[in-house]
């Protein structure tokens, strides 16, 4: 306990609740799920869209054809189309699974 | 809250991450590879680019929508709690539909002028990797369900 918990007991604790309130710790777990979630999602969107431009790149450039994509496709890709919605999946709200 | 804590041996990168992370790609990069391929052999290699990279970014920008759950579809979420990715989807679609409108814009970006209706067809093709994701989604929450049902309560 933040508030009326000894200084002994603050220190030799792996948490400590601040305001005194146990729904705290609840709310707290799912702020932190939700943050993972968001890594997590985030990450994925990233990736996937990466390995995407790869893969197509790798493909044409394996089978004889010219670049599909330009330089400053890529750069439009990853910066515009990815970077935006990507920010805005690193902040979404936590979504229940169930 | 009813979901248990998650093991700390778990990995960031685990539960299917990767070959999830491989399978959208694939579809993504599939689908701009066969309107590549059809651009390349019905009409000039700048214009089978054009619609390459206009439908990758919208095949991305149609999995960003989708993006926002692993178990849930995208019909089941609320678009209402995120209206800065419903803002931002739209004004990149709208963005990328006028790069290929837009004679400055198109030579700035090297890209092509594609007219409103192969815009749409290549909206359309863009769908393909969002909707087989959703599928797989819908799958998977259903095996989970059926195991549900048949585990004995503890």
């Amino acid at each position: 306990m933040g508030r009326s918990g000894t200084e002994v007991a603050k220190q030799a604790s792996d948490m400590i609740v601040t305001d005194d309130n146990f729904a705290s710790i609840v709310a707290a777990v799912e702020e932190g799920r939700g943050v993972y979630d968001n890594i997590r999602k985030t990450l994925q969107y990233l990736l996937a869209g990466n390995c995407g431009e790869l893969l197509l790149m790798t493909a044409c450039i394996g089978s004889g054809l010219p670049m599909p994509l330009l330089p400053i496709h890529l750069l439009w890709i990853n910066l515009i189309t990815d970077g935006l919605p990507a920010l805005c999946l690193a902040t979404d709200r936590s979504i229940p699974t169930s | 809250m009813n979901r248990g804590p998650r093991p700390r041996t778990d990995r960031i990168t685990g539960g299917g991450f990767l070959s999830k992370l491989l399978f959208t790609g694939v579809l993504t990069a599939g689908a701009s590879f066969a309107v590549y391929l059809y651009g390349l052999r019905m009409q000039t290699l700048e214009v089978a680019r054009a619609h390459a990279f206009a439908t990758l970014v919208f095949a991305e920008l149609l999995r960003a929508l989708g993006a926002r759950s692993e178990t849930k579809p995208v019909w089941k979420l609320r678009f209402g709690s995120n209206l800065n990715l419903l803002a931002i989807v739209a004004g990149s679609f709208a963005l990328q539909i006028w790069t290929h409108q837009s004679a400055v814009l198109a030579r700035f970006v090297k890209a092509t002028f594609i007219n409103l209706n192969l815009c749409l067809a290549l909206l359309a093709i863009s769908t393909v990797p969002l909707a087989a994701l959703e599928i797989l989604k819908l799958v998977a929450s259903r095996r989970q369900e059926r195991r549900k049902d048949f585990t004995p309560n503890s």
